[in-house]
């Protein structure tokens, strides 16, 4: 693998066996991430991005997926490159969290109701690195502080039902990136958030990304996400990644169809300046 | 400065519907016949009318209220203060029974379609209900008007039978709009009717209910907090922050001329689906909205609007 490659991988495929027989909720999927880099994996409902996201620690055989075939390497902080599919459980345990890191759309599922944000963020901590609890006390809150959350000595000890939306997708990320990992998963982390707070969230992980030299994998199905966020972008429909270019070309030059009709169908605001009516999408000829 | 409040909303002879000076406030934290802690604002002063054919879009943040008005519309919910007029009647306190012949010509379409559907009835009696409430048509002519109204809406003759779990997301919300059309309405109002939709479904939506618009002479309040979307569908917009309307105009004024200072930051800060139009690193830091949260006896002043365009008004106070 590339010395700049965090992530790479080939033929992934995943199975989901249901009642009615076999599911393929991933096909043959390949894609990389370089350190530094944002890679966005869009697609609408059920093409596979979140199943391909939790693939690539194999959190996704605890959802009932089954990894059938392909090959998926990780490179950590430390340099050393850790082959997924054949690395032990104790092994994945470590990557997951600290190598990888998690942010989910919903941080309420995601954090703990009953304990405190101080609490969470050193258990993270403790998780991965072996640290006095003052020392792990002081990194939560060097945490919160990073993430921009105000007055942050005071939100140690608050929980999270006593934050905010945007405060609680904060403190996610701190808990996130308090191992410095080397690739960050994040899935639709601002769809369920206003679009003043997304804006900034968006530049929140964007700042991070830089100042940790992190690759990103950003799972959106807003293309106007995309537009802020990505380097490069892959198209995954019915579990297959259809095109995978630069952020550019996928904008300018989209090769497929698919691609062209994700696009034309993006309300984009200022497209109708000039215009005194309502106005109809142009319907792509692409099947949905 | 010229200084209007709700009744310089000139009336220029088809006014649908007419909102003046709304309130909703919600108490919170009531012990039992005890006082409340506080109350939410959830509307304070809102004024605004909606044409015949047009469509006013109401946007804004979560919490800001705009869900709340479109409820108090519907008699959903009981306003504190103002007065809803419907076709030049007053339609706001009314009772049930006396409300059935407004709802007729008053639907509405609300963002989770399935949570609005019954589970239990097929697609065909879900779009026959409302026909069978207002005794409109029987028999065979009541099914030859279902049929119509499924074709009319994208949906085919094979899901007449099915329940709503056998139907995709984008079928149900057909299926929604099919039962919101039945009686020929003159106002629909959708709230987040296209949010939960994937994009490419979404535009299906939002073109059919353009075309709807068009053919049926439909006037729409158009709830959404979607910006993008907003410019698409509506003819006026009005925007919403901690339950005020603090900026009303034509789709172009507030979109190309937004007055107003909350209106500029909404619209800033939506992602532009171009990646030579990125923005640098300027949000970073932490701004969240306020709270509508107040003291129980708190009396805010009532809205002031400029009219900084015909038509274009602007809130010049409340925004606290």
């Amino acid at each position: 693998m590339k010395e700049s490659r965090v992530l790479e991988v080939q033929m992934l495929s995943v199975n989901f066996n249901g009642r009615e027989g076999t599911v393929r909720a991933v096909s043959d999927a390949a894609f990389y991430i370089d350190a530094g880099e944002t890679l966005a994996l869009v697609g609408e409902s059920g093409s596979g991005k979140s199943v391909t996201a939790l693939s690539l620690t194999r959190l996704i055989e605890y959802e009932g997926g089954r990894i059938v075939s392909g090959r998926i390497t990780l490179r950590s902080r430390s340099g050393n490159t850790i082959d997924v599919m054949s690395s032990p459980l104790q092994v994945l345990r470590s990557v997951r969290g600290r190598d990888v890191a998690y942010i989910f759309q919903d941080p309420m599922t995601s954090l703990n109701p009953v304990y405190t944000i101080g609490q969470q963020i050193g258990e993270a901590i403790g998780l991965h690195q072996r640290k006095p609890p003052g020392e792990t006390r002081k990194l939560a809150l060097e945490m919160l502080e990073r993430v921009r959350i105000p007055d942050a000595e005071a939100q140690l000890s608050r929980y999270p039902h006593q934050l905010s939306g945007g405060m609680r997708q904060r403190a996610m990320i701190a808990m996130a990136l308090c191992s410095r990992p080397a690739l960050l998963v994040a899935d639709e982390p601002t769809t369920a958030l206003d679009v003043t707070i997304q804006a900034q969230i968006l530049d929140l992980i964007r700042l991070l990304q830089k100042e940790m030299n992190m690759a990103v994998l950003f799972i959106t199905h807003d293309m106007g996400v995309v537009a802020q966020v990505a380097d490069r972008v892959a198209v995954m429909r019915r579990g297959r990644v259809v095109e995978c270019e630069s952020v550019e070309t996928i904008f300018e030059r989209p090769a497929e169809a698919y691609t062209r009709s994700l696009l034309d169908s993006i309300p984009r605001l200022g497209s109708m300046s000039g215009k005194p009516g309502p106005k109809k999408f142009p319907q792509s000829r692409a099947p949905a | 400065m010229s200084s209007a409040s709700g009744k310089a909303l000139k009336d220029d002879g088809k006014v649908l519907l007419e909102v003046r000076n709304l309130s909703v406030r919600y108490d919170v934290g009531k012990a039992m016949l005890g006082k409340p802690r506080g109350r939410i604002h959830a509307v304070e002063d809102a004024s605004f009318r909606i044409n015949a054919g047009e469509t006013l879009a109401l946007v804004g943040e979560s919490g800001c209220g705009k869900s709340t008005i479109g409820k108090s519309l519907l008699g959903l919910t009981r306003p504190l203060r103002g007065e809803v007029l419907f076709e030049g009647k007053r339609i706001s306190g009314l009772r049930r029974t006396s409300m059935k012949p407004v709802r007729r010509n008053l639907q509405m379409i609300f963002q989770d379609a399935f949570a609005s559907l019954n589970p239990r009835m097929r697609v065909g009696d879900a779009i026959g209900e409302p026909l069978v409430i207002h005794r409109i048509e029987r028999g065979g002519s009541r099914s030859m008007r279902v049929q119509a109204l499924m074709d009319r809406v994208g949906l085919e003759s094979a899901h007449l039978r099915r329940y709503p779990h056998q139907l995709s997301g984008g079928q149900r919300q057909r299926v929604c709009i099919a039962r919101a059309i039945a009686l020929n309405p003159r106002l629909v109002i959708a709230d987040e009717a296209v949010s939960a939709l994937d994009v490419t479904i979404k535009s299906k939506i939002i073109n059919l209910l353009l075309d709807l618009q068009r053919e049926m002479g439909l006037a729409y309040l158009f709830i959404s907090h979607d910006m993008a979307v907003v410019e698409r569908i509506s003819h006026r917009v009005a925007v919403m922050y901690l339950g005020r309307i603090v900026e009303i105009g034509s789709r172009q004024q507030v979109f190309e001329r937004p007055a107003h200072e909350y209106t500029r930051k909404l619209l800033d800060a939506v992602p532009v689906p171009d990646p030579k139009a990125r923005r640098p690193l300027t949000h970073l830091e932490m701004q969240e909205l306020p709270s509508p949260l107040r003291p129980p006896g708190y009396e805010p002043e009532p809205a002031r609007y400029e009219e900084v365009a015909p038509g274009h008004l602007v809130a010049v106070n409340g925004a606290d």
